[in-house]
């Protein structure tokens, strides 16, 4: 608290020894004399303070006697607080006091002794309250000249005093405040003080009650809050006044902004709750509704640009579903969608890449090409033993490499290939055979002659470079021609990369960084090796300080705070991803049928935990020793192994049929290679080629897809359009059908009798397929809150998403 | 008759009887009374309050006639006749009240007096309010007849209305091919009232035109001071507030002269001029309220900075140099000035590339009591301003810019708020400036050929 005197004695100028800036020459333009000896009062705020004055209109000193004042203005910082009644008092004191050098209303010419605005300071300094930093008032005065208010009694003014933030003095350099019985007359003290015409008489409420601001500046749905009173941001805990104008909005990218504005209680209790017992006015985290964007797919044969109607769609990760369009909600805006086009088997689009917030097309144009997937099997020649790892060499294809199965496209599949397949040291290479995708069928078969140099060393197999042999195939290579000299070029070269390999390595000391995504990625794909998983789970372990931001210490000491939610987010799951999938590759390495047929799998694992699931569990040590070494295996490649060694049951039946098959594919060709050209016209379509599926083979996809409809609706990730979908295939199952519809009964539920939460769970205790569901966790979870909400409460887009995006907003 | 001869013959008094005597020897009833009781008493209560009310009346009536009267004299009379009446605190108090009303009329009748000889003396000793406070009608026309004055112009005194402009906010603001004329000056040297005489000499003697420019900086600000001096007797404006700071640029014509001359007049209060010295001198004054007069200084330093030509004006307060020389501060009006000019002399070249004249003007100069008033404000500035004239006339010298002293009055002054104006001086200036800057004729095509 500072009491500064100031004033016209020889110019505007401050009296008293102390010097604080923020004080005004009020002297008025044209200042009338008439108006010597009345009084006003001041309010005026600067960034630190809040300035009460009493200005007395006096001459100044004997030279000039120019009409002027003397200021006594005391400096409230803003963290303080004084009542009205000692302002005025400290003001009435250091006025009365400082009387004794005015004479006649004409200012002395003398030089005064202040120690009495020390003694005043004190007396009153102890009765200074502190006002908290959130509740601390940042008004600032204005620019405009000074507006005045008329008071009609002391006690009024006092109140005024008590009160001085009122957002009406803004604009105003200062606000005055003078005596009512002297409006009109020539004595008014504004017709000696510098002011404007903004008279607020009458219009300064100082019923304007101060209530606390409370929000999130982020709500827990990562929506924005701001809010602006009079204008201006404010912060959580701010103090705000009830007539104060405020301006609110939430926002979140890809959600559709709300914005609200008014007083406090213009705004409604939707938006803004009120507390007035605790005098706080709290913004209400509301949900917001997400953006959508919806985009067609043009679904074409890419040969003759045909539109294709029915063909199905996959999205993401999404199953193969009949869809003409897709509408993408809220965040899914801004991320990369991948998505295909398929009709049947044989006709496949590229997989497209989308970031729908930047797609401006209305539709996405997906080109179809013909795509076959001819399956290569390799049997010993003497003891038909199947033979796996082997490469493959398609001349004129640029395709060497190890595979069981080959992808031909478009005008390919018409095409006559020379097809050779090779497993060094054990097998001689095979004979070439040629080989027409569209005339011979889905299949070829080679049949290898061991050779006489057997491998001693099983892993020496050839996987990678070229051997002698490889050098026989390429003969203009160079290989041999190549001279010692270049040799030794070479030689350094390699030399010099691995030093610079391995200065790099050092330099970052740090392995290849992963990502959440990327492991995500490779522990739900289909190769899932055991090495590849420990080095990753190495790699992930070495990345965990990076997933936990510290804060404060530093050389200046303080405690060190740690923030763990990404790596709670991030870092943990995905942990946790790898080292399941390390558990459960252990597992099919050691052929643990039995621990496997217990484990929870994504849709990928789907192959695999069908084929072991057809394995009587009293064979399990047999089909293990048949199957052999799996490590190197991906888990299609296992659920086929697995698979075939169980095809052998049924011998008769199985080999009889497909035959005469194959006998049939292989014909074809050999007419047509007379003449490629004629081909087409002599050939089925493929497209017609597919729909003819043995029965056989569409009951293993029927219960293939039950059984990912089952997992499906166990897990948390189910949502309702997709189980709509789902109802739609699932045919004649009833009891699947009876789950899916039980499903659905979630999103029905209201709370009445047959659809509370209770009676639903009971209904899930009865379902076979549900009975061990997320599902029934979560309305156990539900069953024992006491005022349970229903999904049905939620925003439509809320409703829209996964079972566990809602559980998490409802438990 | 003696008391206790008095009570030995009650009986035969009447009431009127013993209120007579008890008057007459100023004796208290209450003492009478308690002299009967222990003579054996009243012979009845009723014959005692009637002697009681008999007297109370006469008291009463003694009382108000005394109170019409109103004097000392009357009270001390009425104490004098009822030393126990019932209005006895009354009575002191308002001799008390008489006696003290005698000695403020006295004072006044002495402050009257005084005031009459200090104004004899100095007639700017009181302003107008104050005269008409303290002297009354026939005290006030004996005066003025005294001193030749025309008593309804104190009597119709009132502060003249200036109204202010807006001021250049950016460099684009401020025009070219004007000459800017600053008039310097700590506060009361008398700033204001010269602009005021120099516009209406210009307004009376010679042709003033709006410039040609698109934002009328001190249109209002020219005309109010112009009016101030309109009957040739005017009142004076007060003082300036510290941020009000004005430019006031006008084309200025001799009259039936084509050719203008584009002038304009930069004013600032006397306390942005004393900033100065805390530029200068990279220091703090304990009374400087620097928060307006930085932002006043911001305009100036456009309008410094600006490549127009430049005349400044310097005016030195003769009256308050002989008065009271040094202020709070501890420093004097030269040295405030000094500080200016050294600012001039180092910022922006201001004296070496854009300075045309400089000028020392004493104002007050009617204060001079001298028969030649140049000389001895030229001795003036010599014995008091020594350091801030070497510095103008070494910059001058160096950079031929022509240096003079000029003295100035607006008129006669009196009662520190009226006028008569002497346009003598003010006619000076102009011509000084109508000397100083170069004539631009209005014709287009000469103005691109003289290019």
């Amino acid at each position: 608290m500072n009491i500064i005197i100031h004033g016209t004695k020889d110019g505007h100028k401050i009296i008293s020894p102390k010097s604080l800036s923020g004080l005004l020459d009020v002297t008025a333009d044209g200042a009338k004399a008439i108006a010597l000896g009345q009084q006003a009062y001041g309010i005026r705020f600067t960034a630190d303070n809040t300035i009460f004055s009493q200005y007395k209109i006096v001459r100044d000193v004997r030279g000039a006697k120019r009409t002027g004042f003397v200021g006594f203005s005391l400096f409230v910082p803003k963290n303080k607080k004084l009542s009205g009644e000692d302002i005025l008092a400290v003001l009435g004191k250091v006025s009365e006091i400082f009387s004794q050098y005015i004479d006649n209303n004409n200012l002395n010419e003398v030089t005064e002794k202040w120690t009495f605005l020390d003694s005043i300071s004190n007396e009153y300094n102890i009765k200074l309250r502190s006002v908290s930093v959130d509740d601390a008032e940042n008004m600032q005065s204005g620019g405009k000249d000074d507006a005045f208010v008329y008071y009609s009694s002391d006690l009024e003014l006092q109140k005024y005093f008590d009160d001085p933030y009122q957002n009406e003095y803004t604009p105003y350099r200062q606000v005055l405040f003078v005596n009512s019985n002297l409006q009109g007359k020539a004595e008014d003290p504004l017709n000696a003080l510098r002011h404007s015409e903004n008279d607020l008489t009458g219009k300064i409420d100082l019923d304007n009650p101060k209530y606390k601001l409370l929000f999130n500046q982020y709500t827990k749905d990562s929506i924005r809050i701001d809010v602006k009173v009079n204008g201006n941001y404010r912060s959580n805990k701010n103090i705000i006044g009830r007539k104060n104008d405020m301006e609110i909005s939430w926002s979140k990218p890809y959600y559709q902004k709300v914005e609200k504005s008014g007083k406090w209680y213009e705004i409604s209790s939707d938006f803004l709750f009120v507390n007035n017992n605790e005098q706080t006015v709290s913004v209400i985290e509301i949900n917001l509704k997400p953006e959508t964007k919806t985009i067609t797919f043009h679904v074409f044969t890419q040969k003759d640009n045909i539109k294709v109607t029915d063909a199905e769609i996959k999205v993401d990760t999404q199953p193969w579903q009949s869809l003409s369009d897709i509408t993408f909600t809220a965040e899914e805006l801004g991320r990369e969608h991948k998505i295909a086009a398929r009709k049947g088997d044989n006709l496949f689009s590229d997989v497209v890449k989308i970031t729908p917030k930047d797609y401006s097309a209305a539709s996405i144009p997906l080109p179809l090409i013909e795509k076959r997937v001819v399956k290569i099997t390799a049997k010993d020649q003497e003891n038909s033993a199947d033979i796996y790892q082997f490469k493959v060499h398609i001349t004129g294809k640029d395709f060497y490499k190890v595979t069981d199965q080959i992808e031909f496209f478009g005008d390919e599949i018409y095409e006559v290939w020379n097809i050779q397949i090779e497993k060094r040291k054990e097998y001689s290479d095979s004979e070439i055979k040629k080989f027409c995708p569209a005339r011979d069928g889905n299949e070829i078969n080679f049949n290898l002659k061991k050779s006489k140099n057997q491998p001693t060393d099983l892993n020496s197999t050839g996987r990678s470079g070229l051997d002698s042999q490889d050098k026989k195939r390429f003969p203009n290579s160079g290989f041999d021609k190549k001279t010692p000299k270049m040799w030794v070029s070479i030689g350094f070269i390699v030399l010099g990369l691995a030093i610079g390999i391995w200065a790099l390595y050092s330099f970052f000391g740090k392995e290849i960084t992963l990502n959440k995504w990327e492991i995500e990625m490779y522990v739900e794909g289909d190769s899932l090796m055991l090495d590849k998983l420990n080095i990753y789970k190495e790699n992930w372990e070495k990345q965990e300080q990076d997933f936990i931001i510290k804060s404060g210490g530093g050389i200046f000491g303080g405690a060190e705070n740690f923030d763990s939610t990404k790596w709670k987010s991030d870092w943990k799951p995905a942990y946790e991803s790898i080292s399941r999938a390390i558990i459960k590759r252990e597992l099919i390495n050691n052929k643990n049928f039995a621990e496997l047929r217990n484990q929870r799998y994504s849709m990928e694992y789907l192959s695999l935990i069908t084929a072991i699931k057809k394995i009587d569990s009293t064979k399990y040590e047999e089909v293990g020793s048949q199957l052999g070494e799996v490590s190197a295996l991906t888990l299609t490649q296992i659920a086929e192994k697995i698979n075939k060694i169980l095809k052998p049951k049924e011998p008769a039946k199985e080999e009889t049929p497909r035959e005469p098959k194959r006998e049939e594919n292989k014909q074809k060709p050999k007419k047509a290679t007379s003449n490629k050209n004629e081909q087409p016209k002599e050939q089925p379509k493929p497209l017609e080629q597919k729909t003819t599926t043995p029965p056989a083979q569409k009951e293993t996809v029927t219960s293939a897809q039950t059984y990912e409809i089952i997992q499906y609706i166990k897990g948390g990730k189910f949502k309702k359009d997709t189980l709509n979908q789902y109802l739609k295939n699932a045919g004649e199952n009833k009891t699947l059908k009876a789950s899916i519809n039980l499903c659905l009964k979630l999103w029905r539920l209201n709370g009445s009798k047959n659809n509370s939460y209770f009676s639903y769970q009971e209904e899930l205790k009865i379902d076979i397929n549900l009975k061990d569901s997320e599902l029934k966790d979560f309305i156990d979870k539900m069953c024992e809150s006491k005022k349970p909400k229903y999904v049905s409460e939620l925003p439509a887009s809320d409703q829209r998403k996964s079972l566990s995006q809602i559980k998490s907003k409802l438990l | 008759m003696e008391l206790k001869e008095f009570i030995n013959k009650l009986e035969g008094h009447s009431a009127a009887d013993i209120v007579e005597y008890l008057c007459e020897n100023n004796i208290p009833f209450a003492v009478f009374s308690e002299a009967v009781r222990k003579n054996g008493g009243w012979d009845s209560a009723d014959r005692r309050k009637n002697v009681q009310l008999l007297l109370k009346q006469k008291d009463d009536g003694a009382y108000n006639a005394t109170v019409a009267v109103n004097t000392a004299e009357a009270f001390n009379n009425y104490l004098s006749l009822f030393p126990a009446g019932s209005h006895l605190a009354e009575a002191k108090t308002k001799i008390q009240q008489i006696q003290n009303a005698r000695l403020i009329i006295e004072k006044k009748i002495k402050d009257r007096e005084k005031m009459l000889r200090e104004i004899k003396e100095d007639i700017n000793e009181y302003t107008p309010d104050e005269i008409l406070e303290r002297l009354n009608g026939e005290v006030l026309n004996d005066l003025c007849t005294e001193l030749g004055i025309d008593t309804q112009i104190i009597i119709d005194y009132k502060e003249p209305p200036l109204i202010f402009n807006d001021i250049p906010q950016t460099e684009e603001d401020i025009p070219s091919g004007y000459t800017d004329v600053f008039f310097w000056g700590i506060n009361t040297s008398g700033k204001t009232c010269a602009l005021s005489a120099i516009f209406n000499t210009i307004n009376k003697e010679f042709s003033l035109e709006a410039p040609k420019i698109e934002k009328q900086f001190g249109a209002t600000y020219r005309d109010s001071l112009t009016n101030i001096f309109r009957n040739d007797v005017g009142y004076l404006p007060g003082r300036t507030n510290t941020n009000r700071t004005q430019y006031i640029p006008f084309q200025l014509y001799r009259r039936g002269e084509r050719n203008n001359r584009k002038i304009s007049f930069f004013e600032l209060s006397g306390e942005v001029v004393k900033y100065f010295y805390e530029i200068v001198n990279r220091v703090e004054l304990p009374s400087i309220n620097r928060d307006e007069a930085k932002v006043a200084f911001q305009a100036l330093n456009l309008v410094l900075r600006s490549n127009n030509q430049k005349i400044h004006y310097f005016f030195i307060d003769y009256n308050r140099e002989m008065k009271n020389a040094i202020d709070e501060n501890g420093l004097s009006q030269s040295q405030y000035l000094t500080a200016a000019s050294v600012y001039f002399r180092d910022n922006n070249d201001i004296f070496k590339k854009k300075t045309d004249a400089v000028y020392v003007i004493v104002t007050k100069s009617d204060e001079i009591k001298s028969n030649d008033r140049i000389a001895s404000a030229k001795s003036f500035l010599r014995k008091y301003f020594g350091d801030f004239m070497d510095i103008l006339d070494n910059q001058c010298n160096k950079n031929s810019v022509e240096f003079k002293v000029k003295i100035f009055s607006i008129g006669d002054v009196y009662f520190k708020r009226i006028c008569k104006i002497n346009r003598d001086y003010s006619r000076a200036i102009i011509n000084d400036l109508i000397t100083r800057v170069k004539p631009v004729s209005n014709c287009i095509l000469r103005n691109i050929l003289n290019r």
